[in-house]
């Protein structure tokens, strides 16, 4: 088993002192090492934000892309080897504004994707503008007037969309949100963590004392059972003077990859490619 | 008409199947030895739409389409008006007398009206009316002097899925179509192709012939968003996912296209991605991302002509500034584009080596006209291809290394890569600028550094690149150069200059990017006069050698009305520019 400290790079994190990033990190090492994750076979991939540090402070491959794309790149490289766990890196910005659309259609495919959306509500590398989880009203400096539309429930959204695992946690709650993760990473498809954490810069209205007050464990309400849809988007629904975290939703279903015959024998990345023999299909063209 | 060729052309409207029975007959003699050029006319539309697609048979090369037809067929009486002026003297034009009854005062002179009752003939057998160009078929064949023998076999290969009944249907309406040309217009059929002319042709389309070569490189994951011209190469990959195990995965956008291709080439998977301007704008901000991670990628921008919708489904060649120039920042990139199907084939193989070589994005620049017309070769000789992953580390190098750093300075440029699940390649692949282990560069003296190793691959990229090749004489009265699918067109431009006495020859360039300035310039020393031409509006390249070289193309042929150009209209501006008489030059 890999250790937490072995999981630790050369580089330190410079986000903001008391930001629910640090958090984060150390409880994605955590849970990267309580599921027993192999360091060469794990990949972090995430896009752009404060978010998109991460794979720099985790000791296990990587790959920084662009604004947005972070659900794309992800998929491919699991269907280009899905020997290797995947796991994602998004802002609320990037998972649910700019990357919008492959989250919808990620998640209607089920590919095995650990997606860990760092929701702090907020625009933060940016500087403070208003995100696509910004609570109505909320005035920041592209809506000094207040946020005019309804904001985006993640989790409901996911359930919706066909999620087979759709999580929210508070960061500040840690070792419920490193449980959660942990679960996350053992899920045989897309797995959605929605991840509540104050920006202590930007956002003076979501904060920890704003959530402390409010989150509640899903797993300590009597009969919750996280196994029917209809129920689980009912209770993702709930956000206000009580806003419940944990598993709304999980269930077992066929992940893309595994409807794939071309990779059941081999990954792509394995395959032998020296040598291909296209004779046959040149002989339909006579 | 002319022995040993014949140019034919069937026109009535989409949705009647004009494309594939002419790909029918035009394999019946492909498959004896002729050489043959198929254009295909796809209006914007699924039904309806007046169209035509045409064919063109010799016993000699042929790398285009001609401006003459010898028979046309017409299914509706406005495709009989659009294109009896392109019948040639003494040629022919098959009509439906059932429905189409031309007007006797618009009727060409020298031309031969003949009426076949397609519908009725249809109806006899009864078959669908979709049923007439197979019966219009068989007449030409007929009026031409052509066993229908070699058709038939087509027939039942094609149609044996579809059952018996409309395999018989089928030879049953070719027969009488042939038979009714023989029993009535006897006097007009003459034999102008001789039975057999070798062995058999393998006739296919540019984009065919590129999704054979991506096969063929081990492209294991095509990721694409449906775009016209370049979705046939999407259809092509997913009907062979299983037999050759690759992914295909059609995607929500273009912009997921290409970020997964990226993905996939970082996880060691040859990927690639295929599109039209429109989506390649999409797609322009992931190409700089894969420049920027030095993660190979090869992508394909069929060209169609813009701006922004444009024509869809017609041809031109206005992207190749686009692309020289497309996302933010500076970085290597190479840009082939390939002049027939046979170079598509081995450019596209060679593309996925360069891209993994030079860990650079590779862009393969087609456009409709190359993509989706049909032209013979004798074979796509394969044997010779060689797979080259560049500095792509094992385990063992890799253990070897004390510290792995992704991207190390070397003297080309090019740093050893490793691939996640490789235990000693450990490395954060990035879009930021960065130091040579991937961790942010803010430091001038270091991304200057960083900046400096991406541009030093240019020498080396340069030096795998195919020179620009010189058809012709070494010296002629004037040269012509073009890039791309132009090729085919100017070739035949040369031979029909030729026979006119003319001297002209043809630089043709293939790897257009990086610019190989040196060859360009060694090529063009000696000129007389110079003549570009390309599909586009301000001449793109002719801009961009001058630009690079200072040398100034003497003349420029352009074309944006989204055809292809024809060989005619090469040959006529050439007259006039020996002939003295033309003023426009080019406007680089």
């Amino acid at each position: 088993m890999t250790t937490t400290l072995e999981l630790k790079t050369e580089h330190n994190p410079s986000w903001c002192l008391g930001c629910g990033n640090y958090g984060i990190l150390n409880g994605l090492k955590a849970a990267i090492s309580q599921a027993g994750l192999e360091p060469h076979l794990t990949v972090l991939v995430s896009g752009i934000g404060c978010s998109g540090k991460d794979p720099h402070f985790v000791k296990t491959y990587g790959f920084e892309g662009i604004h947005g794309r972070v659900l794309p790149v992800a998929t491919a490289i699991r269907l280009a080897n899905h020997r290797l766990k995947v796991i994602g890196c998004s802002g609320d910005g990037d998972a649910y504004g700019i990357g919008g659309n492959h989250f919808l259609h990620t998640l209607r495919r089920n590919v095995e994707i650990t997606y860990l959306v760092h929701d702090n509500q907020i625009y933060g590398l940016t500087t403070g503008q208003t995100s696509p989880t910004s609570v109505k009203g909320f005035a920041t400096k592209s809506t000094p007037f207040g946020v005019i539309e309804e904001p985006i429930n993640p989790v409901s959204l996911a359930i919706a969309a066909g999620a087979t695992f759709a999580a929210r946690v508070f960061v500040g709650e840690f070792n419920h949100f490193k449980q959660v993760l942990v679960r996350a990473l053992k899920h045989k498809g897309f797995a959605l963590v929605d991840i509540l954490q104050p920006c202590v810069t930007f956002n003076y209205l979501n904060t920890y004392q704003w959530f402390s007050r409010r989150v509640y464990k899903l797993e300590d309400e009597p009969g919750y059972e996280s196994l029917d849809r209809i129920k689980a988007f009912t209770r993702a629904q709930e956000w206000g003077e009580r806003i419940p975290i944990g598993v709304f939703f999980q269930e077992t279903k066929p992940t893309y990859e595994d409807q794939l015959p071309q990779i059941k024998e081999k990954p792509l990345a394995e395959q032998d490619i020296s040598c291909v023999n296209i004779k046959k299909p040149l002989a339909e063209f006579i | 008409m002319a022995q040993n060729e014949v140019a034919f052309k069937i026109a009535g409207e989409a949705g009647q199947g004009l494309n594939v029975s002419t790909l029918n007959l035009a394999r019946t003699f492909t498959r004896k030895g002729f050489h043959a050029f198929l254009l295909t006319d796809n209006p914007n539309s699924i039904k309806l739409e007046p169209t035509w697609c045409s064919l063109r048979v010799s016993t000699r090369l042929v790398t285009s389409q001609t401006e003459r037809i010898d028979v046309l067929v017409a299914l509706k009486p406005d495709a009989l008006l659009r294109h009896q002026s392109e019948v040639s003297e003494d040629g022919f034009i098959i009509y439906d007398g059932d429905t189409v009854n031309p007007e006797e005062e618009k009727q060409l002179v020298k031309i031969n009206y003949l009426p076949v009752p397609l519908s009725k003939i249809a109806a006899e057998i009864k078959a669908p009316d979709l049923i007439r160009n197979t019966i219009a078929l068989g007449a030409f064949l007929a009026l031409i002097d052509y066993r229908p023998d070699g058709m038939k076999k087509i027939i039942v290969e094609v149609f044996a899925r579809k059952g018996e009944a409309i395999v018989n249907q089928n030879i049953s309406a070719l027969e009488t179509g042939f038979n009714f040309v023989q029993n009535n217009y006897g006097t007009f059929i003459r034999n102008h192709l001789p039975e057999e002319n070798g062995p058999t042709r393998l006739f296919l389309t540019g984009n065919e012939a590129l999704s054979l070569g991506a096969i063929k490189a081990g492209c294991k994951l095509l990721a694409a968003y449906p775009m016209t011209p370049s979705s046939p190469i999407l259809h092509y990959l997913a009907s062979k996912e299983r037999e050759y195990n690759i992914v295909v995965k059609h995607t929500e956008d273009e912009i997921a296209a290409i970020n997964m291709a990226v993905g996939a080439n970082f996880a060691g998977t040859r990927a690639m991605t295929c599109t039209s301007g429109g989506g390649f704008a999409l797609m322009v901000e992931a190409l700089g991302m894969a420049a920027q991670s030095e993660t190979p990628v090869v992508v394909v921008v069929g060209q169609r002509p813009g701006p922004s919708t444009g024509q869809p489904t017609h041809t031109g060649q206005g992207e190749l500034q686009f692309l020289i120039s497309a996302s933010q920042g500076e970085f290597p990139r190479i840009i082939i584009a390939p002049g027939d199907a046979a170079e598509t084939f081995r450019d596209t193989f060679n593309a996925f080596n360069l891209a993994e070589k030079f860990q650079v994005p590779v862009l393969i620049l087609t456009d409709k006209y190359l993509a989706e017309s049909y032209t013979d070769c004798s074979e796509l000789k394969d044997d010779d291809l060689k797979i080259d992953r560049g500095k792509l580390l094992t385990e063992t190098q890799l253990s070897a290394e004390k510290i792995y750093e992704r991207y190390q300075i070397t003297p080309d440029g090019i740093s050893p890569r490793s691939i996640p699940s490789q235990k000693n390649g450990i490395h954060v692949a990035t879009s930021y600028e960065h130091d040579e282990s991937g961790w942010y560069q803010e430091d001038p003296v270091g991304v200057k550094k960083m900046y400096d190793k991406r541009f030093a691959k240019i020498p080396f990229i340069l030096k795998e690149m195919k020179d620009p090749k010189l058809y012709g004489p070494d010296e002629a009265q004037i040269t012509l150069l073009a890039w791309g699918s132009t090729k085919g067109p100017a070739l035949e431009a040369l031979g029909r200059l030729a026979n006119e006495g003319i001297t002209a020859n043809l630089v043709h360039l293939t790897y257009l990017w990086p610019l190989p300035v040196e060859t360009l310039s060694e090529l063009l020393k000696n000129a007389q006069q110079t003549i570009m031409i390309e599909g586009n509006y301000i001449g793109q390249l002719a801009q961009i050698i001058h630009q690079a070289t200072g040398l100034k193309i003497d003349h420029i042929l352009t074309k944006y009305d989204g055809q292809p150009f024809y060989p005619a209209e090469i040959c006529a501006k050439i007259r006039e520019i020996l002939s003295g008489v033309e003023k426009g030059v080019a406007q680089g």
